[in-house]
């Protein structure tokens, strides 16, 4: 119990050295490893999914920008085709009203050549009719001036017309 | 009775090795410490097969001992060292818990004569030993962090004057912590043996939870607590 052992006292110690190498290299060498890996291992996970997350929000923000530039775009493209198309029903509505006004106007030239080639043959035609009845009325009556008179300004009225 | 109790205190040759022409004798407290060493072993071998990132129950409890060991360590020296000593102190305090409870795994049947697994504590070689190993990882600790001038301006800090106690706080260190371990077992051991004595088998259920459980898990974890403290003021 209490006296000097010096055989004891070596085994001991070397049981202690031989105790402490072999806990060492099976237990508390890979346990505190794989408990260090396992939290850089978590640690690791949470970063890439924070990663993950801050790459999704930028992707979403980077979406959301090209659809407003889209629509923007959109926009200005239905706004130009708007105006192209107004300048041009513009344009052949002038176009109809310049061709319905020639073709009124030449309506008009026309009617007017016809009367004016009918008046001629009317007057033609009266002439004839006035120097037949002239000629019936100078066989008959052809001697006083009064008939003369009235002859030329039968013509003339005629003429008239 | 006086008889049978110091027969129960004192360690006896179990065997003699003989090598060399030199015989050595193996004392019953090496024989019941080789039996503790190899369960420590086969359990550690055990827990830790087949190690895995996600754990199973038995690895669960090898992470739980190491666990608490690698916190008691990292308390006592701080965030820097610890892990460098951890397994030493961590061995000390496993092997301290299973010595000091030895003899509640008494299952051999046998007389007064047969072999009789008693706590290794109570004698004081085995004590002295175990303190001797702990200064010297003590010295250890201050060699290797401070370097061996380091280590010796260290003794006469913070004034020359007290290089003598510096240095007989490398004597006192080792030897409270012998004597208070080896102390302690001897008593719960000796009252444990005397009430054995004095009452029925199954009586001393409750007494035996105190002196035989709860002081030698105490004076285990007080032994490694008390090393890695000493452990850090050497390091500072």
């Amino acid at each position: 119990m209490l006296e000097p052992d010096g055989y004891t006292f070596i085994f001991v110690a070397i049981n202690l050295i031989i105790l402490f190498l072999f806990m060492k290299k099976f237990l508390f060498k890979p346990i505190t490893n794989l408990m260090e890996e396992r939290k850089n291992s978590i640690e690791q996970g949470l970063k890439d999914a924070e990663n993950a997350k801050m790459e999704a929000a930028e992707a979403r923000k980077k979406y959301d920008e090209q659809i407003k530039n889209i629509k923007i775009d959109g926009d200005k493209l239905l706004n130009e085709i708007k105006a192209k198309a107004a300048r041009e029903y513009d344009e052949i509505i002038a176009n109809a009203k310049k061709e319905a006004l020639t073709i009124v106007q030449k309506g008009h030239e026309e009617v007017e050549r016809e009367r004016e080639e009918m008046l001629k043959q009317t007057k033609q035609q009266i002439a004839v009719l006035a120097i037949a009845a002239a000629s019936k009325l100078v066989q008959s009556n052809m001697d006083s001036d009064t008939n003369k008179s009235m002859v030329d300004k039968f013509i003339d009225e005629a003429g008239a017309i | 009775m006086g008889e049978k109790l110091t027969h129960a205190m004192e360690s006896h040759t179990a065997f003699e090795i003989k090598l060399f022409g030199f015989t050595i004798p193996v004392s019953d407290l090496v024989v019941t410490m080789w039996i503790i060493m190899a369960v420590m072993i086969i359990l550690a071998i055990f827990l830790t097969r087949n190690l895995s990132l996600v754990p199973n129950k038995k690895q669960n409890i090898a992470e739980i001992i190491v666990e608490f060991i690698n916190n008691l360590v990292k308390d006592a020296i701080g965030p820097h060292h610890w892990k460098a000593f951890a397994p030493y102190i961590g061995t000390v305090l496993l092997f301290l818990v299973l010595a000091n409870t030895v003899s509640i795994f008494n299952i051999i049947p046998g007389g007064e004569e047969g072999f009789k697994l008693r706590p290794p504590a109570r004698n004081i070689n085995v004590a002295i030993c175990l303190a001797i190993m702990s200064i010297c990882v003590v010295i250890y600790a201050g060699i290797r962090y401070k370097g061996p001038g380091g280590w010796l301006k260290s003794f006469v800090k913070p004034t020359p004057v007290m290089l003598p106690f510096n240095i007989l706080d490398y004597v006192i260190k080792p030897t409270s912590l012998a004597l208070r371990l080896f102390g302690n077992i001897l008593g719960a051991f000796i009252v444990m043996e005397l009430i054995y004595m004095a009452l029925p088998i199954f009586a001393p259920a409750v007494i035996s939870l105190y002196f035989d459980l709860f002081d030698g898990i105490l004076q285990a974890y007080v032994f490694s607590f008390l090393t890695s403290i000493y452990i850090s003021e050497a390091l500072e």
